[in-house]
């Protein structure tokens, strides 16, 4: 009697280790799908990063450009500058090296001006604008 | 052998209670039947979920990736040009500082106005970079 009791209570405990499984086994599938999604979304924002290290690696190639650009007129305006230091300074004869000289100087002021990065650190507004379009 | 209600009850309503009883199985049978038809239902439901994740997340890549080229392509482009341009406005400058003073000022004015154009300012409309992309008489000209 108490051996055909076991074998009762097993065939009772099977079908709810059954519904239990399938239980589980459904909140696996939603499971797996949450996981995939969390996937998916660090791919799209390693690809999102990747364009914006290249687009950082841009914004060095600009900082040299602007820096190339800032040193020959900075070489030009010293030379000029040097120049003018030279000589007697007469009016009439030296007006133009000075306007040079000047002109040159304005110059390199109008280029340092150049913002590179806006208040918040990012490359430019446009960026901004990228930066969203690809997070959409 | 005792002949009372209680001795002579199956054995399996004795030992198990009553979800082993005749009736409880059928339940049991039906609760599983139902379970693993929304098991069937939510395998489908959920397959169909991943398999879109999956292609939503494979569009924005590949939208990305164009991007990325696009961009790319388009600043590493302007960048040469730029550098060509600004060679030859120096050495314009050079020359009109030794013979032709009155150019240096118009001379100088395109070095800083291309200087403070950014390359990047163009990024922010991906249709009209395309276009001056495939129109290179458009586009490399300062």
């Amino acid at each position: 009697m108490a051996a055909g009791g076991m074998v009762l209570t097993g065939v009772a405990i099977a079908p709810a280790l059954l519904i239990g499984g399938i239980t589980l086994a459904i909140q696996g599938e939603k499971a797996l799908t949450q996981a995939k999604k969390y996937k998916a979304d660090v791919e799209v924002a390693e690809a999102s990063i990747e364009l914006q290290i290249d687009l950082m690696k841009r914004l060095r190639r600009r900082t040299d450009e602007l820096r190339s650009v800032l040193d020959r007129l900075d070489q030009r305006a010293s030379s000029s500058l040097s120049e003018l230091a030279k000589l007697d300074f007469d009016p009439d004869r030296d007006l133009l090296l000075l306007q040079q000289t000047a002109l040159l100087m304005a110059e390199i002021g109008r280029v340092l001006s150049a913002h590179l990065l806006n208040p918040n650190g990012d490359l430019s507004e446009e960026s901004l604008t990228i930066i969203e379009r690809n997070a959409a | 052998m005792s002949t009372s209600p209680l001795t002579n009850a199956p054995i399996t309503a004795k030992v198990v209670g009553k979800a082993a009883g005749p009736l409880s199985a059928a339940t049991l049978l039906e609760e599983i039947i139902k379970l693993t038809q929304e098991w069937i239902q939510v395998h489908e439901q959920e397959t169909t979920k991943r398999a879109l994740i999956e292609a939503e997340a494979e569009v924005q890549i590949a939208e990305i990736h164009a991007r990325r080229d696009l961009f790319l392509t388009y600043l590493d482009k302007t960048f040469d040009e730029r550098e060509k341009n600004f060679e030859e406005l120096f050495t314009r400058l050079d020359d009109a500082l030794a013979n032709a003073p009155d150019a240096v000022g118009v001379i100088l004015s395109s070095i800083t106005t291309l200087a403070l154009k950014s390359p990047f300012a163009d990024l922010h409309d991906p249709v009209v970079l395309r276009q001056k992309l495939d129109d290179p008489s458009a586009e490399w000209e300062v």
